[in-house]
């Protein structure tokens, strides 16, 4: 732009000149004075040329600032938040309330403090700014959404940050899931009670080793007993014959595994139910994220702000002696405030309802107080 | 003259109902078809679970039902009389508030239809199944909820067509106004221009303002599961 | 003798566009009351303010010796109404729509009903959306007089109806006013119909009474006039003197149309030396619209 205005000025003093464009004639300046002139010109040139690099490195040098002042850096307890400039109260905001959580139980996390998380919500069209070489967690929102996924997707992804703190011990193992304080527990109640094994159904009805055994704690290399009845390991090897039967697969079946299957042989289900290992058993409770949540949530709230700590150096131990390490508190305890707290969410489909009736009829009645006050006076 | 007023609105209201009633009587019958058990007491395929899960899906159309049969209900009440301009009915010697009343309670009668309706569909569809251990049907609970909500919905309604047809006017648009600003403009438009309004989702907010407790929305809250541990 | 109606200075204003004014109208008990008014005039707002529809914004109005809206349920048990439009429910049957109406009326007569079912010819299992204009203003009559009111209100009530039917709905009427003396307040444009049957006659204009009094007088005290030499001036002459326009062709010939004109009212030409060659008696309908004609200003009567 400023070159373009600079030839315009350059081409309209010549254009200007007296002279220009004109044939020689008398009266005309000579050929010296020209050359001068055309000399200061090229001067002036020059300086509107320099004029107009000036600006021009002027105006790049306001954009790389402008594009700095895009990032702002928001610190919320141990997290480090990178936002663009604007969206700075808004992160605070959403990462206060999802750290709110853990402010309590968590002094120290090594994780945490070498994470940056980078949040846009919604996301700005020029990239912040993000430091070379450092750990990130991008948490941008391009799709429209709304501040309670925001905030829960938030929740999840510092407890993931923090689940790393736990890697090398067997605790992680277990886990292998984002620390996060289980919310709907009346969901846990019903997936305890209304399992089809019998060791989770005792659970939810208050026998804590079953808890223990179903929760993957203090388990032997064998859990197949402590999990299943004989009954139920039958119809495992039932339900795993009619599966291979439907895969076309039958004739890869063991003898015994049939015999027990069809013969219900109970001796052969044993042995085929004890030879069989690891991802071939499957554990009884389904879904049990939240269960073991729970369970590691408990243990951090007893222990208090070290706890953490405490569960970072738990390598070597065995789940239940990281939980009880950290906790300071026997697993039996912990189970039983576990099991008190999920039986206290149980949903009552009659829960509330008395309630909910009470207030219905107290607004029915509002309403019937609103119909009265219908006006004679309609028209008009 | 209350019969008189019920029996009319009834001739008023009956096309909308009755295929209302039939979906209040379906409506638990389709929620459990494909779920329970063969009666095993262990299965692995988790029927329990299934049976909640499956459930799950149709909580949602008993609450809907339940707003629209109210809403039917309410809407029919009044809607002769406004077609009438009100003139047959400031006629009647009846004070107007005795006459209004008359006219919600013969709604409020109307809205057992349905609600008797679920509540023969739900014990129907609770004897259908045989629940796994630790299950239980609740018809009952389920009737009630959906009577309560249907009168919910019918008072709120009934007493917005009682008022005038500008002051109905007045509410509605305002609130419908209210919500498509909130919820259209809201965050991608107000919260670009305003600082102050990043991070909060107005129309969130109001959505959450609306259930508080307790507010009128709460009965549409609850349980609605037929069957539960 | 007391007053089935009493408005006293009634005002309502509805927008820039209608009101109205100052409105006192009297209507003795047992009287047949016509309501004459053209299109537009006010009959119906002010049937309304009575009926207690519509809340005026100033002025008092007493019906059956009892006020408005204090007393308005106990009124409404004695009024049979008849509105301009149809209002009854379209979806019911003759008969439903009968026994929704008489469980509101204490004083229903089942046997006086079923007789003017008969009369009227009125089909009790028809749904009300089928019948035609003139059964269902004869469904609105019969309905109004099962009550046994003791005021009739009716609001253009043969409006749209074939002269049989209009002579159905008036004799069924007049009957029963006859029977009982009840009072009838009949609002309508057809002055003709009136003529035969009123008692007294209110004209409304504009939102304004123009003329209240008993119909002999109405008939009787508006006159066509045929006058020469005519004074200019006619302030101290003993009627009122409605309009005058000059005979084209006649020279110093006018016609006037006077009210409350007598004939021993003769002798005021001679004694100003004008010449009174015509005195012609007016119809009811020639002597509204004489009376609209002259109660509106000039720049009204000019459209």
């Amino acid at each position: 732009m400023s070159r373009l205005v600079c030839a315009l000025l350059a081409g309209a003093i010549l254009l200007a000149a007296p002279g220009a464009g004109a044939g020689q004639s008398p009266g005309v300046p000579d050929r010296d004075s020209l050359i001068r002139r055309l000399d200061s010109l090229t001067v002036t040139l020059a300086a509107a040329r320099e004029a107009a690099d000036q600006a021009r490195a002027r105006r790049l040098r306001e954009e790389a600032e402008a594009r700095h002042a895009v990032t702002d850096t928001v610190f919320v307890g141990p997290l480090r938040i990178i936002t663009p400039s604007g969206q700075g109260e808004t992160a605070r905001e959403i990462f206060e309330e999802a750290w709110r959580d853990y402010d309590a139980l968590i002094a120290e996390s090594p994780a945490l403090d070498s994470t940056w998380f980078v949040f846009q919500w919604p996301a700005a069209s020029d990239p912040v700014f993000v430091p070379a070489g450092e750990k990130v967690r991008d948490l941008s929102y391009r799709i429209v959404t709304t501040p309670g996924r925001v905030k829960e997707t938030v929740r999840t992804n510092i407890g993931a940050v923090l689940a790393t703190d736990l890697a090398g011990t067997t605790l992680a193992e277990w886990f292998n899931q984002p620390v996060v304080l289980p919310r709907k527990l009346d969901m846990v109640y019903r997936t305890l009670a209304t399992s089809a094994t019998s060791s989770v159904r005792s659970c939810a009805a208050g026998t804590l080793v079953a808890c223990r055994s179903i929760l993957g704690l203090g388990l032997d290399d064998d859990p197949s007993d402590e999990w299943y009845t004989a009954e139920e390991r039958q119809e495992f090897v039932t339900d795993y014959v009619e599966r291979m039967s439907e895969a076309g697969r039958i004739q890869a079946v063991e003898p015994d595994v049939l015999s027990c299957a069809t013969g219900g042989d109970t001796d052969a289900c044993d042995r085929v139910v004890h030879g069989w290992t690891g991802p071939r058993i499957r554990p009884p409770l389904r879904r049990a994220a939240d269960s073991r949540n729970l369970l590691l949530w408990i243990a951090l709230e007893r222990g208090g702000r070290e706890a953490w700590a405490r569960l970072r150096a738990s390598a070597g131990m065995t789940p239940e002696e990281a939980l009880a390490f950290a906790s300071g508190a026997e697993d039996r305890a912990l189970l039983s405030e576990w099991h008190a707290r999920i039986t206290a969410a149980r949903p009552d489909a009659q829960a509330g309802l008395p309630r909910s009736l009470a207030v219905v009829l107290g607004w029915a009645l509002a309403m019937v107080f609103f119909t009265a006050r219908s006006t004679r006076w309609r028209l008009g | 003259m209350f019969r008189s007023v019920l029996y009319v609105h009834w001739k008023q209201v009956h096309l909308g109902l009755i295929p209302l009633m039939v979906a209040a009587f379906s409506l638990p019958l389709l929620s459990v078809q494909g779920l329970g058990g063969n009666g095993g007491v262990t299965s692995f395929n988790d029927t329990s679970l299934a049976i909640i899960q499956g459930l799950q899906v149709w909580l949602p159309f008993f609450s809907a039902l339940a707003a629209a049969s109210g809403v039917v209900i309410a809407l029919s009440s009044w809607n002769w009389d406004h077609q009438l301009n009100h003139v047959y009915a400031l006629s009647l010697p009846v004070p107007r508030w005795r006459y209004a009343l008359m006219k919600m309670g013969a709604g409020a009668v109307l809205t057992l239809f349905p609600a008797v309706a679920l509540w023969v569909g739900a014990h129907l569809a609770a004897a259908s199944i045989v629940l796994p251990e630790g299950l239980h049907a609740y018809p009952n609970a389920l009737a009630i909820r959906f009577l309560a909500t249907i009168l919910l919905t019918y008072a709120i309604l009934f007493a917005m067509a009682a008022g005038t047809v500008r002051t109905t006017m007045w509410v509605t648009g305002t609130g419908i106004l209210t919500l498509f600003i909130l919820g259209l403009i809201g965050n991608d438009l107000l919260a670009g221009q305003f600082e102050v309004l990043r991070g909060t989702h107005i129309l969130e907010w109001a959505l959450a303002k609306l259930d508080w407790v307790p507010g009128p929305l709460e009965i549409f809250l609850g349980n609605w599961r037929l069957i539960d541990v | 003798m007391s007053n089935a109606i009493e408005l006293k200075n009634l005002c309502w204003k509805a927008g820039k566009s209608f009101a109205l004014q100052d409105v006192s109208l009297v209507v003795p008990s047992g009287c047949i009351y016509g309501f004459l008014g053209p299109n537009g005039s006010g009959k119906t707002t002010t049937i309304r303010m009575f009926m207690g529809m519509m809340k005026p914004d100033s002025g008092s109005i007493r019906v059956l010796d009892r006020s408005v809206p204090e007393g308005m349920t106990e009124i409404l048990a004695r009024v049979g109404y008849v509105p301009e439009r149809p209002h009854v429910y379209p979806a019911l049957t003759v008969s439903e729509q009968i026994r929704w109406h008489r469980s509101f009326f204490s004083r229903w007569d089942d046997a006086w009903a079923a007789e003017l079912m008969g009369r009227l010819h009125v089909d009790p299992d028809m749904k009300i959306s089928r019948l035609s204009k003139g059964q269902t203003g004869k469904l609105l009559i019969l309905l109004a007089l099962a009550q046994r009111p003791e005021l009739l209100v009716l609001d253009e009530p043969t409006d749209g109806l074939d002269p049989v039917v209009r002579r159905d709905v008036l004799t069924a009427t007049l009957d029963y006013v006859s029977e009982t003396g009840a009072t009838v307040f009949i609002s309508s444009h057809l002055v003709h119909e009136l003529e035969r049957i009123c008692d007294w006659v209110g004209v409304m204009d504009h939102g304004h009474l123009v003329a209240q009094l008993p119909m002999n007088d109405f008939k009787n005290g508006i006159k066509r006039l045929r006058v020469t030499g005519a004074p200019a001036e006619t302030a101290d002459a003993p009627f009122h003197l409605l309009s005058r326009a000059r005979d084209n062709g006649t020279g110093s010939t006018e016609t006037w149309i006077v009210r409350d004109w007598e004939d021993t009212m003769r002798s005021y030409f001679a004694g100003v030396g004008a010449e009174l060659r015509d005195v012609v008696d007016l119809d009811l309908e020639d002597g509204f619209v004489e009376l609209l004609r002259s109660s509106r200003p000039a720049s009204a009567r000019e459209e």
